[in-house]
């Protein structure tokens, strides 16, 4: 499918949903919930955040969703400020509050055994850990491309910058997560072994 | 010829590999200039996006929140129809053409909805003999103290749906809807007053949170008998039948649905219902999504 009748695609489903029909908001839903849920987690590394935001960021989307209007902004870019703009909020609340648990059990792994589970933990907590070091740009650029799935178009325009400087945030991102991986723990060796 | 940036390079590598178009072998095989340098680049990258992608919310997790999505989804519709249904009537067709009261009127009409399903009794007066609401209270001077006013009474009432104490014939409820309609008709006599749009807006979300509550009144059979009731309402708005006549005690059970109204006919029952598609509660009252993707205001996603 090209991506003009993806946006097309897209654009019909938005509108449905607006008018109320309830396959749309499901198809909607089902297509967003699981990156904005990956979104929220590389922003927050906490899946008990991930969980409740996640959910409360879609009842805000339906809050909106009437007065979203079909300009520049992909509907992506615009559902993922809302989500931008929830987590701020969100932080907001937990620093009156005190942190809480990061990473945590009720991470869902696709199709993996314990073994691989276990292994995955350890992954996506070294992902997480070094992705919360990275200065905010570079941390947004990631959880957009790498845990929203957005492209780099639409996430320039979700972060109201040029593609150029989207790319250029990614590859400084990736160099500086790179040597972050590469310096020595348990799960490098794993990786390493991999690799060769 | 343009030489192309490793940036612009590594975007191309990381969404062929992404996609399963090709390996990074292939990758780097294209750009043997960049190898060394964009090959550990490349493998991060990858190993980053795969880890991400091995996650997902639980499905129990997901179901629950598209349960509540659509339930919450369901509510808002309720609400939109109820609201709909009341801007068709001719009295509001003349409110709606005044700009900015769209949304008032149709939170106007919810309160009068929520006041005479679940009371059975028009505004708060009931068999009040001095003739209900209109005179539970000195009217405010001036539309800014009416603002003012208006905006103690919501807050009290919000206050109370908040915690789900409230009821339908809460005697605030039915002093909102008084004051809704003191501000209005000050606003049709030539008063223009400040921060009326934002008042919209939250009395819009007050209400949309006790149909909530109350869920079962959007597609309650009472909801039609008290169209005869708006009539009565309709009655004391400027150009309208006498006070009098409007005032009089109205219950909603006495009075059928399909019955003419008893007392004058609406202003302008005639009227095409020409502002309908701007009555979304407060069109006006919150930026548009592109410039402000949450209604609390905007905030950039950058740093």
């Amino acid at each position: 499918m090209s991506p003009n009748s993806e946006a097309q695609g897209e654009r019909l489903i938005v509108d449905a949903a607006r008018a109320g029909d309830e396959s749309a908001l499901t198809e909607l839903y089902q297509t967003y919930f699981p990156r904005v849920y990956r979104y929220i987690l590389a922003r927050t590394g906490n899946t008990y955040d991930a969980e409740d935001l996640t959910e409360d960021i879609f009842i805000k989307v339906l809050e909106a969703l009437d007065r979203f209007q079909w300009r520049e902004a992909p509907f992506s870019a615009w559902l993922f400020r809302i989500a931008h703009n929830a987590l701020i909020s969100q932080r907001r609340k937990q620093t009156a509050r005190g942190p809480t648990s990061q990473l945590n059990d009720a991470l869902s792994v696709d199709s993996a055994g314990p073994e691989e589970l276990v292994e995955s933990r350890l992954a996506i907590n070294e992902v997480m850990t070094a992705a919360q070091t990275l200065p905010e740009a570079q941390r947004q650029v990631i959880a957009l491309r790498f845990g929203a799935g957005l492209s780099v178009a639409e996430t320039a325009r979700a972060m109201g910058k040029g593609e150029g400087n989207v790319k250029v945030i990614q590859h400084k991102a990736i160099a500086k997560l790179r040597e972050m991986f590469g310096q020595p723990k348990k799960r490098q060796k794993v990786y390493e072994s991999e690799k060769a | 010829m343009k030489v192309k940036k490793l940036e612009d390079i590594l975007e191309e590598c990381i969404n062929a590999g992404v996609e399963g178009r090709r390996t990074v072998e292939q990758s780097l095989s294209l750009y043997p200039a960049y190898a060394e340098e964009l090959e550990p680049l490349l493998r991060a990258a990858l190993r980053i996006s795969d880890e991400f992608h091995a996650y997902s919310p639980a499905p129990a997790l997901q179901q629950r929140g598209l349960h509540r999505f659509l339930a919450a989804a369901n509510d808002r519709h309720r609400v939109r129809q109820l609201t709909s249904g009341f801007e068709r009537r001719g009295w509001l067709s003349g409110l709606l053409r005044t700009p900015g009261l769209a949304g008032m009127a149709a939170a106007a009409a919810v309160v009068v909805v929520t006041v005479a399903v679940a009371g059975g009794v028009m505004l708060s007066g009931g068999d009040n003999e001095n003739g209900g609401a209109s005179v539970v209270n000195p009217p405010a001077t001036n539309s800014t103290d009416a603002l003012a006013v208006l905006r103690t009474k919501v807050d009290a009432t919000k206050d109370k749906a908040l915690t789900g104490s409230i009821t339908a014939q809460d005697p605030d409820l039915a002093e909102v809807q008084r004051l809704i309609e003191e501000l209005r008709s000050q606003i049709e006599r030539g008063t223009s007053p400040q921060g009326a749009e934002q008042m919209i807006a939250e009395i819009d979300a007050l209400l949309q949170q006790i149909v909530i509550a109350n869920p079962d009144l959007a597609n309650d059979p009472v909801v039609m008998e008290t169209e005869e009731s708006t009539r009565n309402i309709a009655n004391v708005l400027p150009g309208g039948a006498t006070p009098a006549a409007a005032t009089q005690p109205v219950t909603p059970t006495a009075v059928p649905a399909t019955e003419p109204p008893t007392v004058a006919p609406t202003p302008a029952p005639t009227d095409p219902p020409t502002a309908a598609p701007t009555a979304t509660p407060a069109p006006t009252a919150t930026p548009a999504p592109t410039e402000t993707a949450d209604a609390r205001g905007p905030q950039g996603l950058g740093d």
